[in-house]
Order: C-alpha cells, then structure tokens, then sequence
C-alpha cells in the first residue's frame, strides 16, 4: 500500500507550523493537560486537600458527547460533573452514566496492553507485545494488502472521526463503515420519502420544551442512549405543560412518567400510527395552511398512471419544481405557483383522465386503516386510538409523535417512521415551535485539514455500490456494516483480507452474530483497537488498547450530538490509566502508523499531539473566541433550532416541499402502490417479521432488547458492578418473562432458560413479570456474552490473566444479535437490521 | 438551636431517574478507591444513601413516578429516639448523623426507620471511601448524611447526589430558602407520624394542565 | 453421678457447645444483612432469658414476700436457676449487638428516650439486685428483713425490665404490629408464664416434689390463661388497625399460621391447660417451647416481615435488595443455635450447682 503523498509539508513549513512541533516530542501517556497550569485547577474549599483539579471532558459512553468535568486527586476521581454552559444550559445535561468512570479504570475486563493472538482465531488466546511491535505489524499487514482488500469498521470514541478519516483519506480504504444499518437506518429511508434526503435522528429537533403533547412509539427519550440533552427539554417540557402519550412493549419510566400509555406487541407501532393518520385524514383534522404552503398534498396525481400532472422548473424557487394543482379559486387546473388556493382534496377529469390531489390519494390509501383494524392489531381500543389522533389535532401544531432515534428494530420500521412524519406534517407540526424543529450543526474543520495532511483519497469503489446495483436502495453511504459482513462472507464484489475494528463490537452489535463470526474468521487480517474485551476482540490477531475517553485529551472539538444549538465541547485528559496500564489513544496509534507509513510526514503526524494548537485553529475556523472556550471547557454557537417547515429556505425533494407522496418515489416504485412494502409511495400496513410468520406458539416469543439507563450499546459500562447493581435493582439482571408465559413453561423467576432463535441460543436467567407485553422477552442490550463466554488467557509481561466477559458481574441477560441471522436484513431499507424482529422458542434449561 | 438548618427539594417533575444521584453518592460514599482498584460492595444501588422508589404510587402520593428512598432527616426521628447511646443524633445544622463510636449496633434504629432508610453490609471491606469517616463502614447502620463532610467553616456545603444531578432537581440549602422554592407545592413523606422530615418532594404533574 | 444427671450433663454441655458455635459463626456475619429484619433470634434469645429470669425470680419473690414457707425453703435453688436464665441472657445481649465494645456508652451516654438504654440500666439493676439476693439466700438464709427488701426492690427491677422490652417493641412508629401494642403487659405475663414453666423444670432437676410444684403447675394454668387473652387481644387490635392488620392476617392465616397455632396455641397454650395438673413437668416444657416459638415467630418476625409487603419503602428493598431468606432462614440460622444453646448454659448451672457452690465457696 502507498501512501500518496502532496507538497503539504512545504505548506506547512511555509505556515511556521513545523516551528512549533517539540523536537521528538513524547507523547506517550504523560499529556500535558491542554490549559495553561492553574487556569481550570479546581478552587478549593477552605480544608480540601491540596491537588484537586478539575478537568473539562465530555462523556463518550452513548455518542452524545455530554460536556463534563472531573475532580480528580491523587489518582482518584472525586467528583463527575455536568459541565453547564450557562444560559444555554435548557438544552443540555448528562445522565447517570458517566458517572460510573471511576469504576470503569480498573474493570477486570480492560485490555492493558498491545495483544497478538496465541492460536486459533477466536481461542482467547493472546500474548503481551511492545507497541513498537504491534505498530510495526500492523504497518507491514498495510503494506502487505491493497486498500480495497481492507473495510475500516468505526463507531464510538472521541477519535472514531479521526480514526475513518485516515484511513479512507490517507490510507485509501474505500471501505469506511460507521454503525447506522443497526441502529437509525429505517429513520433516514423514511426521511427520504417525507424531506427528499436520507436524514438521521440528529436532524430532527423534538421541541419538548415547547410542545404541548407528545406521542412517543419506539422511542424512550428518558433511558435511551443519546439522550440526556433530549431527556433534560422532556423534562422540562413535562414541567411545562407537555402531556405524554406512549406506545411500549414494557413499562418503564416513560411509561410512569407518561399520561397514558399502552403495552402493545412489538413493532405494530405502525398499526396504531396508521390509525391516526386515517383518523386526521377521515375527519379533515390536518392544517389545510400548512398543506398548502410548505407541501405537495394538493399535486394532482393521474389515477392511472400515478404521474403528476404537471412537473415544470419552478420559476420561483431555483433547482426545484412545481406542479399542477386544482384552483379553488376558479376551479382551473394550474401550477402551484400561480393558484390562488389549491385544493387539497378532490379529483378533477383531464382530457378524460381522473387526476385527483396527492392528499385525496393519501386518504384514500389509508382509508381501510381504520381504528377498529388497529385495534385488532395492537389491542389498543379504537376509540383510544381515535382519541389519540383528536388530541394530536387539538394541541396541533404543538403536538406531534416522536420521530424517534433508533429504527432498526422491525420489519416494519421504516414504514412507521415515514407514516409517523406524515402525521407530524398533517399537524403542521414539521418545523413549527413546540413541533418537530431542524437541527443545526456545525462543521468543525478536521485535524487533518488543520494540519495539513492530506491524501488521495479512497482508493477504489465502495462495496455498496455493488449492493446498490443488486437490489439493495437507500444505502447510508457512511453506514453499511452488515453489507460489509456479506460482502465477506460473500465475497462480493471480490476477497476481502482485512477488517480494522475500532470501538465497534461487531459480533455484538449486527444481526448475526454467528454470520459475523463466519466472517471474521475468512479473513487474514482482524484488527481491533479497543478499551476492554469484547464479543468481537476475542476473535482479533492484533489488539490495539485504548485509554478510556477521560484518559487522554481529544486532537478534535466536538459537539454534542442531538441537539439544536450546535455546542462545542473541549476534551481534556482527566486522570492517567492506571500504573502498569501500557494503553495509547488513536490520535497517538494514527501519528505512529502515519510515521510509519508515510514518513516523509512525520513532522506533520507528530502535531496530532498538539491539540490545544489545533482546538484553537477550529474554534476560530467557526468564529468563536478559543480563549473563552478553553476556559470553560463549551460554548454554544446558536440560539435555537431553525424553527421553518422547510428548514429555512427549501427541502431536498424534487419540489422543495414537503411531499406527502414523494415525486421521486412515485416515478421509480408506482409500480409497488398497495403492497406491503417499504417501496409502496403510500403508507401501507407491512408487518413486523415475526407477524407473519404465524401466530406465536406457547414457547415462543419475540426476542426484544432495549436501551437501560445504565447501559449503552456494547460498551464496558455494561461490564460494570454499578450498572449490574441498577439491574438488579430493577430486577433487569435477566431476561424479562411475562408471568403468564413463564407460567405456562413451568418457569420460575431465577431459573435459567434457553432462548433458541433461527441463528443462535444464549441461555439466560428468568426474570418474570407482569410489567412487558405477553408476546415478547426482554432483556438490555448486550447483556448477555454468548458464544464469546469463555475464558480469556492473557499472557501478560507481569504475568498470565484469566478472565471472561461480564467477569465480576453475570452476562445472563439477552442480545439479540446472537439469536438472529443477518440474511434476514432488510434490503429494501439500506441493507438495515431487524434486531428485535424475531421468534425464539423458551424452555427451562 | 439558632443556627440555620439545612433542607432538601427534590423535583419530582424534573427527575427523569437516570441514576446519577445514585451512582455519584456510591462513589463519594459508599465505594473504594484505592491501590489502583476499585471496590464495590454487593448490591451497591440498594446500600446508596440514595435511590428512586418505584413502588412509590402505593403511598398514593406520587402518581406511579418513584420517590427516593434515603434518610429523611426528620426533625423529629424514630431512629434518634430509639438510640441508646445517642449514636444516632441531630447536628447543628439538622442532619441526622451517625458516631461510629459511640454505635453498640443493636440496629433499633434500623427497624425504627418508617422510610427504609437504614441498611447495614455485614461482610468486610477494605479501606474507606472519598468521605472518610462518614462514609460507608461494615457493620454499621448506614444512612445519609447530606454529605456533611463536605461543609468547611461554617457556610452551606453541596452534597455528591446534588451536584451531581444536571436535570436541577434536587436543592440542597438552608430552610427558609429551600421552602420558599417549593412555592408551596411541596409534599413531605409519611408526614402524619410526626416525623417532620427535612427532605420536601414536588410531586408530579400528571393530566391536562 | 446417676444416670439421669449424666444424660443432663452431656445434653448441657452439647447445647452449651451448640450456643458458643452459634454466636461464633453470628459474629462472623453468617446471618446475613440485617436492614429487612434487623432483629433476629438472638433478640428473642434474650429477651426469652430475661423473660424468664424475671419470671423465676417475680413468682419467687412474691410468695417469699407473702410468706410462703415453702418457697423459702426453696428460695436458694431458685434464686441460682433465675440467676442461670440471665447469664445466657446477657451474653447473647452482648454478642447480638454488633459493636459490644461501644457498650460503655449506655451509661455514659445515655438517651433517656430510648427504651434499649433503659434496659441497660434496668439489666444492671435486675442483674445486681438478683445477685445480691442470691449471695443473701447462699450466705445468710432468705428469711431476715434485707433479703425480704432485696425481694421487693429486685422485683421492681424485674417488672420494669420486662415490661421495658416490650416498650422497645411497642416504641416503633414504623412496625405497625408492634406500635402502641400490647407488648409492655404481655410481656410481663410471658414472664410469669414462662418463670412457672422453668420453675417446675428446676425444682424437677432438683428433685424437688412437694406441693410447691402444683402450686406452679396451677400458676402455669392461670398466666397460660393471661398470656392468651393478651395474645388474642393484641391480634384483634392490630385487625383493626391499618398497617398491622396485615401482621394479624399474617399470624391467623398466612406463613407463619401453622406456628401460631400448633406451635403456640396448642403446643404452648391448650396442651399445658389441659396436662398442667397431671403432668407438670410436661406441661412446663411444651409451654415453654410454646412460648419461645411465639415470641420467636408470631411476635418478633411476623410484624418485621409483613412491613416488607405493606410500608412502600420496604416493598421495594425486600423486592429489589439481597435477598431475604424469609422465614425458613430467619429460623434456621446461627442465632437460633445461640439461643438454643443459651438453655445449656443453664442447665449446667442448675445440675451442677452445688459444684459451682463450693467452687465459689458459698455454701453458707
């Protein structure tokens, strides 16, 4: 592999940048804290020991990014604080979580040094080596395969930015996957047919604040991961005024929380949401306004061949196009823009062909979903469901359903969340204040742009342009994970060699744990940089330990992830690892491997070490005073969230508008109208996987993990005493059972019970209850090892360490992951996950 | 008497019970930070000097949203009462404090508490936790302080389980001030034994408004 | 040494064994945590030994005072086997609390509120009185005035002892079945009645067989009689009376049912009616093991568990907390074997008094 190179260094020469590079400088572990000495040392209190200091971070345990300070001394951390950004601060907070980072330091599950494997692939056997030598290997393995043979997994970590950037912009790898396909897939397809784009939860603003009510389905804005500045408006907004209604398959403190709540079996959402939208349709409950000015509910339609009447460039609004609708005014067939009042409903003959209104088809198409049918599916009475939808319409535009964050659940996600924006969109709630707000983020200029390091770029195609040519629509092109697992299990579009794992737990994480073994296994290369033992580094041939987040300081600002006011966050490194620990962070792996591979650079890679320099040059990149934000560790760059229907000026739809019936989608799937298919232009019922397959025997059930308050997707925090103490406390520490199943199955709470899937089996501890829906079994996520639960042998320099995961807690929880197969994905969605979508047999081991 | 007497708020509305109470006053009371390692008794969230209750909506108070089961600090405690030796007493600024020293462990206290307040860890631990003497000790009916080891002079202190609360919604101050930001809406909890606790709740607010 | 005082010999010793193991393996806390059922058998241990000191002690004293030729004969014998009951008595105190070094603070402590600091005082006024008089009794006789004002001031001290440990109970506002109950007077029948039943043992084991044991067998009849109506009237008050009616739904019909009435009502109440006349020895020891479940089961562990299913706050550390080993393992534990054992300690005493007599050399 070559590394391109450019006359960067010149430039650099020529900035008076390499002047400021520490001749050799060693950054090993020993950072200098990023602030001048004294400016953030914690004031002490009159009698306080001498030596505290408090260090600014942001926690790094979901990806939100939560501003935070440490106290440390001595060696221990004292106090985990929510660093508050003042005036600001109604839009921010941090949860219980990072507040167990004094425990995670020494969790017996820690990687404390570089590990090359000892025997088989997936033995758990590995042996101390230097990091030269880890260094050393990893550079010749690059040197050895070519770029394309490679695929670059990274999600978590304050580094994951850095980590893909170099590796597909200067290593070349064409193949630089991020996590999505299992996590928000379905919400960025449904965005697609709503907005024009594919759009990730981060791009919608739920204004609990404002909101007047809010319907949630599949969202737990209280324990769910990425979270906190979302749970601190809910919160706020409950104080305010903000009823709640949610739709679970569990209680939980959003279900105490809410106003009314009902349990519903798995992922028939839809069926209730479809039901509303009949309701609002039905009784002309939507904002006829809003309709008209921001979307495309009056576009006539040819009822034969579903194409728009008329599509023509707008003259009005650049790059975007109009469309013909019917008149109130004088009952004339025209365009959008120059109609006085286009009707929203009705049909008109054009030279004897039916056209009717976009909306007027909407209706229709939703006209047999009524309340007593989702009645039947959800067993949520019809009149509450209708009442619901009253009660949307009533708070309107205050009102909304939640537009959810994780979408990769059931077959009939993305369905739910496309119908759950057309609701919002009948609210006139897209856009409005106390509706569904559009974030903004800011662009904060990467390291390496910063520096100067550049490189050719990616050096090949991407494998999802293979898919994408074979079925496989709406790909995230950042997020293609389970694609990248068949594409080596496949191996298609051609051999892969190489995986580089950073901070993602992919045996864990992608449905199909055992289909991601497989694939693992047919490669000659697996590589994993990570904090602590995992599912998927028991399977590595070279372990590359990292420092926890609070354990070194970021060579990037950050900003929190899901909010409206882009904040900037400072990460410095609050506490050293513990002695004996030999862990370097990313930034120091890259600058290494960027020595290593690119040498004639090397002056540029050592400045990934000088993060305050590069701190600076990004926050004067967005115009913001450095001085201040170094000293208080944020900063808030806007006031609020853009509070417009189209975002401020237009959408990214073929008209610009919000489409009730998407233009595009028309044109490439009318074909599909009125199958239950992610492809129908219209809302259509499509059943969660495990629905049709037959109705649920005695021993079966629908395998479901959710987001814990103490938990987080795969990461050490799960390993923890802290965090097994909560579930038990909520008597989580186990699969949930309903009582009357567990019953019938002859189970006890306590017992240990078999869950067979179609990929796998996991035995677990029964917990029964009354408090989750009949049809399913519950447990957090990643709580269970699995397969991966044997023992791990280490030999270390000090000597030899045995240990598994979950070592001092359980691990008999659940992960569905385990029990799934990844054929099972949904190809029509982006190649996403539907990790709770399956049946699995119990029985009492 | 005469000096002013501290109080707590907790917001209900506010309280979405993500645990960071819990945890932070584990960590500053109940772990071990010590010699590199960690120690963490068993059942660390049940021996927190705090932690949400969800069986609360049987007091028919809370809705079916948790209280906090900790150490109320009653004006009047059973638990003081019951106290042979005075162990158990009320301090200057109105915590319900423990001396170690003078504790026979007889654990009428324990089963004088109306709140649940009071657990005891019977199996050893090494070393102390970040609040010394007032944290955590084997063999001792453990409870809440308010983080009194915290105050320096003479001034009001911030206890671990507020500080580390970032949805505001437990205050932590002296009585007048803390009553006045309960505006009135506050609940005191099993109020009608006569225990007059120093921890006030502003219960959730539940249907139209 | 005869058969018989052998075989009573060998079965103090096994259960003086049995208390010295019970209380090692309590104080090596395997008895688990202690937050849901902070008092266990070793509290009913000795207040069933300081029971039934005072017990021995009250219906001695009383007929001394009347002057009962008779019981002044025996008046040395019973003053040792009340004397015997209090030492198991205030060592499973000393090592139920679990910081017996502190124990200098209830006196130089003292919380005059708290009714366990008063029983320290009234255990120390109790003990000594007791002691006094039985150095009297060994050294100059029972009949002269100061042993009489001994008797009298004693007696006061073992009333008020035993009505003060059932003020402990009835003390706490948060056990609904114990507040305001009528512990304090029960308490003081269980211990007359308890006192007969090891009054008829003692003076069996002494071979004593006049008259004075059917005077006891009768006194047996009538506290039984005494300890039954207050029993049953406590039960109807806590039905009556919000939390605590769980307690009494608890003893009449729930878990603990089968030891209140087999184990107490017939074993300990109606058997002994009956028999008491005919067969008095029998009809101590059934009332005495009768006794000692109830106060075991029925009244100190019923109320504390019944709270974990009603005060919402022990709901959720019963139901979310280590787990609680119920009433199997309340029952089968260290501290049972303790206060078991506790018996040993007297009976050893009793048979050997003589021995330990002259060892002392108080053969007066």
């Amino acid at each position: 592999m070559k590394i391109s190179r450019r006359d960067f260094l010149k430039a650099a020469i020529a900035s008076g940048l390499v002047a400021t590079v520490p001749g050799g400088a060693l950054h090993t572990l020993i950072e200098k804290p990023a602030h001048k000495p004294g400016q953030a040392t914690y004031r002490l209190q009159q009698g306080e020991r001498a030596g505290a200091r408090l260090y600014r971070s942001a926690c790094f345990i979901c990806g939100q990014k939560c501003p935070i300070k440490v106290k440390v001394d001595g060696g221990r951390i004292l106090t985990v604080i929510y660093n508050t950004d003042g005036a600001n601060d109604s839009q921010y907070a941090c949860c219980g979580r990072p507040h167990t980072i004094f425990e995670a330091r020494t969790l017996k599950e820690r990687i404390r040094a570089p590990l090359a494997r000892e025997g088989e692939r997936g033995s758990g056997s590995f042996r101390e080596i230097s990091w030269s030598e880890a260094l050393d290997t990893l550079a010749s393995w690059l040197r050895e395969v070519e770029p394309g043979e490679v695929i670059v997994f990274s999600h978590q970590g304050c580094e994951s930015g850095i980590v893909k950037e170099f590796f597909k912009n200067i290593v070349g790898v064409p193949n630089v996957t991020k996590h999505c396909d299992t996590c928000h897939t379905a919400i960025d397809y449904a965005s697609w047919w709503v907005f024009g784009k594919l759009i990730g939860p981060s791009g919608f603003r739920p204004d609990y604040e404002n909101a007047r009510l809010v319907v949630f389905m599949g969202r737990n804005p209280v324990e769910g991961i990425v979270a906190a500045p979302w749970t601190k408006m809910f919160a706020e907004g409950r104080k305010r005024g903000m009823r709640i209604i949610a739709f679970d398959v569990r209680r939980s403190r959003l279900t105490a929380l809410a106003d009314k709540y009902y349990l519903i079996p798995p992922g028939t959402d839809l069926a209730a949401a479809l039901a509303i939208l009949h309701v609002i349709l039905r009784d002309g409950l939507y904002d006829e306004d809003y309709l008209r000015r921001y979307t495309n509910a009056p576009m006539l339609v040819y009822t034969d061949t579903l194409e728009p009447v008329g599509l023509a460039d707008n003259p009005k609004v650049e790059g975007k196009k109009t469309y013909k609708v019917l008149d109130e005014a004088d009952g004339a067939v025209k365009w959008k823009t120059e109609a006085t009042r286009p009707a929203l409903l009705g049909e008109v003959n054009i030279g004897g062909r039916t056209a009717k209104t976009a909306l007027q088809l909407l209706k229709e198409a939703v006209s047999s979903y009524t309340p007593g049918w989702a009645e039947e599916v959800t067993g949520v009475p019809a009149e509450e469901l209708e009442w619901v939808a009253r009660s949307l319409a009533y708070e309107a535009p205050r009102a909304f359903i939640d537009p959810g964050y994780k979408g990769t659940r059931y077959k009939s996600e993305g369905m739910l969340f496309r119908v759950i924006h057309l609701v919002n969109v009948m609210l006139g709630a897209v856009g409005a204040r106390g509706g569904v707000a559009w974030n903004k983020k800011p662009k904060i200029k990467s390291p390496f742009k910063i520096l100067g390091i550049e490189g050719l770029g990616p050096q090949g195609e991407p494998l999802y342009k293979y898919w994408e040519e074979h079925g496989v629509a709406f790909v995230n092109h950042k997020c293609y994970s389970m694609l990248a697992i068949r594409s080596i299990l496949e191996e298609k579009p051609r051999r892969y060699r190489m995986a580089i794992i950073f901070n993602q737990n992919l045996v864990a994480h992608v449905q199909g744990s055992s289909d991601v073994i497989r694939a693992l296994k047919k490669l000659d290369y697996v590589v994993v940089m990570d904090t602590v033992f995992n599912e998927t580094a028991v399977y590595a041939d070279l372990i590359l330990p990292l420092p926890m987040f609070f354990e070194t300081s970021s060579p990037t600002l950050f900003t929190p992830s899901k909010t409206g006011t882009g904040q900037l966050v400072v990460v410095e490194k609050a506490i050293d690892p513990p002695p004996g620990y030999d862990v370097r962070p990313a930034w120091w792996i890259i600058k290494e491997l960027g020595k290593r591979l690119d040498p004639g650079n090397s002056a540029l890679y050592e400045m990934l070490g000088e993060h305050e320099y590069i701190w600076r040059k990004q926050a004067e990149d967005l115009g913001i005073d450095p001085e201040g934000l170094l000293e208080r560790g944020v900063a808030t760059l806007y006031k609020s969230p853009i509070y417009h229907p189209l975002k401020g000026k237009s959408l990214y739809t073929v008209t610009g508008e919000i489409e009730v019936l998407n233009v595009e989608g028309l044109s490439r799937y009318r074909g599909e109208a009125g199958k239950p298919s992610s492809f129908n232009p219209f809302p259509a019922w499509i059943p969660p996987a495990w629905m049709s397959q037959g109705p649920l025997g005695d021993d079966e059930a629908v395998a479901v993990d959710i987001c814990h308050r103490m938990t987080a997707t795969n990461m050490w925090i799960r390993y923890t005493r802290l965090t097994h103490s909560t579930l038990k406390w909520d008597r989580m520490d186990g699969v949930l059972i309903h009582r009357g199943k567990a019953e019938k199955l002859g189970i006890r709470d306590g017992d240990t019970i078999v869950l067979e899937g179609p990929g796998g089996s996991l035995e677990a501890k029964a917990r029964v209850t009354e408090d989750i829906h009949p049809t399913v079994v519950l447990a957090p996520h990643a709580t269970n090892p699995g397969p991966a639960g044997g023992w791990i042998k280490v030999r270390y320099r000090s000597g030899e360490e045995r240990l598994r995961l979950f070592h001092r807690t359980s691990g008999a929880g659940l992960n569905t992951n385990m029990l799934h197969r990844l054929g099972d994905m949904v190809m029509e969605e982006g190649g996403r996950a539907i990790q709770n979508d399956v049946r699995v047999r119990i029985r009492r081991r | 008497m005469g000096r002013r007497r501290v109080m707590m708020l907790i917001d209900m509305n506010s309280c979405v019970g993500c645990m960071a109470c819990v945890v932070a006053c584990i960590r500053e009371n109940i772990a071990r930070q010590q010699g590199g390692g960690v120690e963490i008794p068993e059942d660390a969230v049940y021996h927190a000097r705090t932690k949400p209750e969800y069986a609360g909506m049987e007091l028919g108070l809370t809705g079916d949203t948790p209280i906090f089961i900790q150490c109320q600090h009653c004006d009047n405690p059973p638990c003081e009462m019951v106290c042979p030796t005075g162990a158990t007493y009320v301090d200057e600024d109105g915590v319900v404090a423990l001396d170690h020293d003078k504790c026979v462990g007889c654990r009428a206290c324990i089963a004088a508490c109306p709140y649940g307040a009071r657990t005891i860890y019977r199996r050893p631990l090494t070393g102390e936790p970040l609040s010394g003497e007032e944290g955590f000790q084997p063999g001792y009916p453990d409870k809440c302080t308010f983080c009194r080891h915290r105050k320096r002079g003479d001034g009001l202190w911030t206890p671990a389980c507020v500080e580390a609360c970032a949805f505001g919604a437990r205050l932590f101050g002296y009585e007048e001030e803390v009553l006045e930001a309960s505006e009135g809406r506050a609940v005191r909890l099993l109020e009608a034994l006569g225990t007059e606790p120093k921890i006030l709740y502003v219960l959730p607010v539940k249907g139209r408004r | 040494m005869g058969l018989g005082r052998l075989a009573t010999t060998i079965t103090g010793i096994i259960l003086a064994f049995l208390f010295i193991v019970g209380i090692t393996l309590y104080r090596a806390g395997e008895g688990g945590e202690q937050a849901l059922i902070p008092w266990g058998m070793m509290v009913v241990g000795y207040v069933f030994f300081a029971l039934a000191s005072g017990g021995v002690f009250d219906s001695m004293a009383i007929r001394l005072l009347r002057g009962d030729e008779e019981t002044e004969a025996h008046t040395g014998l019973l003053a040792w086997s009340s004397l015997a009951l209090l030492v198991p008595g205030i060592i499973l105190v000393l090592s139920d609390v679990l910081h017996p070094t502190a124990a200098p603070y209830f006196y130089l402590s003292l919380n005059p509120e708290s009714r366990i600091a008063w029983n320290a005082i009234l255990y120390l006024l109790y003990g000594g009185g007791l002691l006094a008089f039985t150095l009297l009794v060994h050294l100059r006789g029972a009949s002269g005035p100061l042993a009489r004002r001994i008797a009298a001031l004693t007696l006061a001290f073992s009333l008020l002892l035993e009505a003060n440990l059932g003020m402990a109970y009835a003390v706490n506002v948060a056990v609904p079945a114990w507040y305001a109950s009528m512990a304090p007077i029960l308490f003081v029948a269980l211990g007359f009645a308890i006192g007969s039943g090891f009054t008829i043992l003692t003076l069996r084991l002494a071979g004593v067989t006049t008259p004075l044991l059917r005077d006891y067998a009768e006194e047996l009849r009538y506290t039984l009689l005494a300890v039954a109506f207050i029993a049953g009237w406590s039960l109807v008050g806590m039905a009556a009376w919000g939390d605590a009616k769980a307690t009494a739904v608890e003893v009449v019909a729930g878990r603990v049912a089968p030891v209140f009435w087999l184990g107490f009502a017939v074993t300990g109440v109606l058997v002994p009616l009956v028999i008491a006349s005919s067969r008095p020895i029998a009809a101590g020891l059934l009332a005495i093991i009768g006794l000692a479940l109830y106060l075991a089961v029925p009244f100190n562990y019923a109320p504390q568990a019944t709270r974990l299913e009603v005060n919402p706050f022990y709901m959720l550390l019963a139901h979310a907390g280590p787990a609680e080993a119920g009433l199997w393992g309340y029952v089968v534990s260290p501290e049972t074997l303790a206060f078991i054992g506790g018996l040993g300690v007297w009976l050893l005493l009793v048979v050997h008094r003589s021995r330990v007599l002259d060892v002392l050399g108080l053969r007066g």
